[in-house]
């Protein structure tokens, strides 16, 4: 059989990282398992060093990924994020869903300001949680809107994600941040609009707050305003910095995160130990992120010399597929992909792999095209894979918070967050124009 | 016989990216099907800048490169991959094969364990996309220009602020005005990449590389291992490569320069004047780099006195056209 | 088993060094901004090279400096992360298994996966930075020199890797011959 081994290789990866051990050196003893059993010279085993140092490493764009991480932990110690959504709970209050509209639009301005999704998640769950709980929210509704606007993170941008792609798919990082500022839009319009609805013909699941706030409207309104600064102006530091011309996609990032160090100093949480705390933790968590790349360049650089791409590529380009049939295949097995793994995992080994067949396919437009419309249809893809159990980030973080909401119905409560997910991913995939007009027209 | 080449450029790209493959066929079909090659493109094994440390350490038989990615283990790589005011194709030719330049060079890559083959020659490439007119010299201080190599040595000294932007971030720091001019290659490659949207000259004459070099990069081992026939057919090879390389070019692009001039990008050439101060200032980049490396200072040397040795004839036989 | 978790929690210490870069990597961004938007090349020149700055400090110097601390980031951090289980892993089906049965697992992982992958590349590693030393590598931009000085953090950080995972590796086999 002419694909034994790269098909032997990919079940091999399955079953190694079904055992629990850490995915980025399941990936690279998995490669260096198949080098050893094909009789692959070690001295072959050596491009694994200069793919992690030049590809890696060196790697300027791959900067921003601590930056980023840290400013989201700032914001996190600042407390900006914490006032914002009391005022404008109270800003809502005696409306049905107070709470919900808040956690929606706080997803919004959160996701804009920073490019990870952990702190939104942690933060929103910890504050809007025990109050959706007071006030007899259906808890499945509570969880799932505040998993889902935790995610929006990592597709508005800034998103470390979108970095990641922008590098593996060598596209302009600009672009796909641009991209995916109408597609992360329409999500959050989406999730507004399903509570609407739901506060129409369900009133009862989010019932209105008790009138305990003393503030009158007018005042309530104002302290929004003041709330908002904060967040306003950190969202403009990043993109605005990019749109102006004065920073590129990577040193907004910087921007961004003295920004946020600034604002969590003048709070007055900053205190030295919560500062070492977060830098130990953002190195911490690059490392992780940037490890599964480092797993990823040694697994397929085996893969390819085991002839693994071009089988691939025969599968998917098998005899005249239509180029639309070769992207919903792909789409739908990322989709399931994300029941299983994470989004670092399926970017940095399956992006690859798919990419170069998707530029071979004639979609009426250029091929630098394809590859921005592809990365951003990724991109809600696998946020939705933050979503879907058993394995998603966002239903564990949420779990890691509030330990007494049982599992089940934090899995229950995503089912119609996942289903606008596949909703605006459809419309992605169906209206390329949603993510190719804006970066097009700011050319 | 079946071996590995990994190209430095992505197999898609104009001119450059069949180079590799083009020869891989030519040395099939010249030792009747023994030798067989298998390229691949940029990134497939190793990033492009790891490719030479892999046909040295042999953990990749062969390599495809810009002679000038080198420059920061081989300094005299720099001057082969691009001399500022540097030979134009049909002198560093002869120079290369002829005069005595590829000795020079092969005792460069000589501790290195690497043979090299030099096999593309590549013209002149364009002066590079500006925003910012370039009127006198003083236009060049404080502009922020991506470009690479002894150019921008050249530029630096004259003032500007010359710096590396990764490829994938060069078109939206020139649509941001984050930078104001950027080099990157020749006009038939530079139109793929649409930096026409975003600019509004794009300058020549490419006086940082009038000519330039891509070479079939050879581990010594598994050359040594080759029969001399063998070698001799890679050689030929390469030579096929050239004239063929060099026949494509020039229409290439020309036809590129009307698509960029159809975008609405003026076409022009920098003033006289700025030409001569930027050839001063790149005299001086180069006697310092000759400096700090005596293989450097020899190719300079040979190199600088053959086109001196040659450039009469060149004078004489120059004709008035219009 | 504390010894092992001294040794583990020392070969910690330069990830927790090396946090603290993240400050000036903010800062050297901002002014390489700042420098930018001034149409500077040059912060400050000499006329004698010195290690690693070479002869100047430069918007280029600044960029490699931002690499080097990413680099170190994540070298050192990817130790931090395997001492505290931080790296991503897919635990569902690995939960379901007695503790002895996942102890097995990780054992088998931190030598069969971990440690061969680690080794291998701390071994090649040396080479590649032993190269970079002998031809004075540099940038030739006008950025860092002695680019041996970074390319050698990567075979350290994975040898003490390495190191990390035999150590945790024959305290788990410890562990799971005394029965417990
Ligand atoms: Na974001
Ligand atoms: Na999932």
């Amino acid at each position: 059989m002419e694909h034994l081994w790269p098909v032997l290789m990919l079940l091999g990866l399955m079953a190694g990282i079904f055992t629990g051990y850490p995915v980025a050196f399941v990936l690279a003893g998995t490669g260096i398992l198949f080098a050893f059993l094909n009789g692959i010279p070690v001295i072959f085993l050596s491009l694994g060093v200069g793919r992690i140092f030049s590809g890696v490493l060196a790697n300027w764009l791959l900067v921003a990924i601590p930056l980023f991480v840290f400013m989201g932990l700032m914001l996190e110690r600042s407390g900006i994020a914490e006032r914002l959504l009391r005022s404008l709970a109270s800003a809502f209050r005696g409306m049905s869903g107070a709470y919900a509209f808040a956690v929606a639009i706080i997803g919004v301005i959160m996701a804009a300001s920073t490019g990870i999704i952990g702190a939104s998640v942690v933060l929103m769950g910890m504050m809007a949680l025990p109050a959706m709980k007071e006030n007899n929210y259906d808890m499945r509704l509570a969880s799932g809107l505040i998993a889902s606007s935790g995610t929006l993170g990592i597709l508005i941008p800034p998103s470390i994600m979108l970095i990641i792609l922008g590098d593996q798919l060598r596209i302009s990082v600009g672009d796909l941040f641009m991209g995916a500022v109408v597609p992360g839009l329409l999500l959050g319009t989406l999730y507004v609009v399903y509570l609407i609805a739901v506060a129409i013909l369900q009133p009862h699941r989010m019932p209105p707050a008790a009138r305990t706030d003393p503030l009158p409207l007018g005042a309530a309104l104002s302290r929004l305003a003041r709330d908002l600064l904060a967040p306003l102006i950190l969202i403009f530091s990043v993109l605005g910095t990019i749109v102006a011309g004065i920073a590129t996609p990577t040193e907004s990032a910087a921007i961004g995160a003295a920004g946020a160090m600034l604002l969590a100093f003048s709070s007055g949480n900053l205190r030295l130990k919560t500062l070492r705390e977060s830098l130990y933790e953002t190195t911490s968590t690059t490392a992780m992120i940037v490890f599964v790349m480092i797993g990823a360049s040694i697994y397929s650089v085996v893969f390819r010399r085991l002839g693994g791409d071009a089988m691939l590529a025969d599968l998917f380009l098998g005899e005249g597929a239509r180029p639309m049939v070769v992207m919903l295949t792909i789409m739908a097995l990322i989709f399931v992909l994300g029941f299983f793994l994470e989004w670092v995992e399926i970017s940095l080994v399956v992006v690859p792999i798919v990419a170069p067949i998707l530029t071979q396919l004639d979609f009426g437009m250029p091929s630098e095209h394809v590859l921005i419309w592809f990365a951003i249809a990724l991109a809600v893809n696998l946020q939705t894979s933050f979503l879907t159990p058993p394995f998603g980030y966002a239903l564990f973080y949420l779990r890691g918070i509030a330990p007494d909401l049982p599992i089940s119905t934090i899995y229950r409560g995503v089912i119609p967050f996942v289903l606008l997910q596949l909703l605006a991913l459809a419309l992605v995939l169906g209206f390329p124009g949603l993510a190719l007009n804006l970066p097009m027209s700011l050319r | 016989q079946t071996f590995d080449l990994q190209s430095v450029f992505g197999l898609n790209t104009p001119s450059i990216g069949p180079s590799p493959k083009l020869w891989a066929e030519r040395v099939k079909l010249m030792t009747g099907g023994k030798v067989t090659i298998n390229v691949h493109g940029a990134g497939d094994f190793v990033p492009p800048f790891e490719v030479f440390g892999a046909v040295s350490s042999g953990a990749l038989p062969m390599g495809f490169d810009w002679i000038g990615y080198w420059a920061n283990q081989i300094p005299v790589a720099n001057l082969v991959g691009s001399m500022p005011f540097g030979p134009e194709p049909d002198i560093t030719l002869a120079w290369m094969f002829k005069g005595g330049g590829l000795e020079i060079i092969q005792k460069a890559y000589d501790p290195h364990g690497v043979v090299v083959l030099p096999c593309h020659l590549v013209g002149a490439e364009a002066g590079g996309w500006f925003n910012k007119e370039i009127n006198t010299v003083d236009d060049l201080k404080g502009l922020n220009m991506r470009i690479a190599g002894l150019g921008g040595k050249t530029l630096a000294r004259m003032g500007a602020n010359t710096q590396l932007v990764p490829a994938g971030e060069i078109f939206v720091s020139l649509e941001t005005g984050r930078i104001d001019a950027a080099e990157f290659s020749a006009p038939q490659l530079d139109v793929g990449l649409g930096f026409q949207r975003v600019t509004k000259y794009y300058y020549f004459p490419g006086w940082h590389q009038p000519s330039s070099w891509d070479s079939i990069i050879i581990n010594k081992a598994v050359w040594d291992g080759f029969d001399s026939d063998t070698q001799q057919v890679m050689r030929e090879a390469c030579f096929a490569n050239i004239s063929w390389n060099l026949a494509d070019q020039v229409n290439a692009q020309a036809e590129a320069i009307k698509t960029i001039r159809d975008a609405g990008v003026d076409v022009r050439r920098f003033p006289d004047e700025v030409l001569l101060a930027m050839q001063a200032a790149a005299k001086e980049v180069l006697a310092e780099e000759a400096k700090n490396d005596a293989i450097f200072a020899e190719a300079l040397d040979s190199l600088t006195a053959y086109m001196d040795g040659v450039g009469e004839w060149a004078r004489l036989q120059a004709l008035p056209r219009d | 088993m504390r010894l092992a978790d001294r040794i583990l929690d020392l070969l910690c210490l330069p990830a927790k060094w090396a946090s603290w870069l993240i400050l000036p990597l903010i800062g050297s961004i901002l002014a390489a901004i700042f420098l930018a938007k001034l149409g500077q090349n040059t912060l400050v020149s000499w006329s004698q090279p010195v290690p690693v700055l070479g002869r100047a400090i430069t918007v280029n110097s600044l960029l490699d400096f931002q690499w080097y601390v990413f680099a170190l980031l994540v070298l050192f951090g990817g130790i931090l992360a395997y001492r505290n289980d931080r790296h991503v892993a897919v635990e569902t089906v690995a939960l379901n298994l007695p503790p002895r049965g996942r102890l097995l697992l990780r054992v088998l992982g931190d030598l069969l996966l971990l440690t061969p992958f680690c080794a291998i590349i701390a071994w090649y590693g040396y080479s590649y930075a032993m190269t970079a030393y002998v031809t004075g590598e540099g940038s030739t931009q006008g950025g860092l020199m002695n680019r041996w000085a970074i390319k050698a953090m990567l075979p350290l950080a994975f040898a003490m890797l390495t190191a990390a995972g035999v150590l945790r590796g024959l305290a788990g086999i410890v562990l799971l011959v005394r029965g417990r």
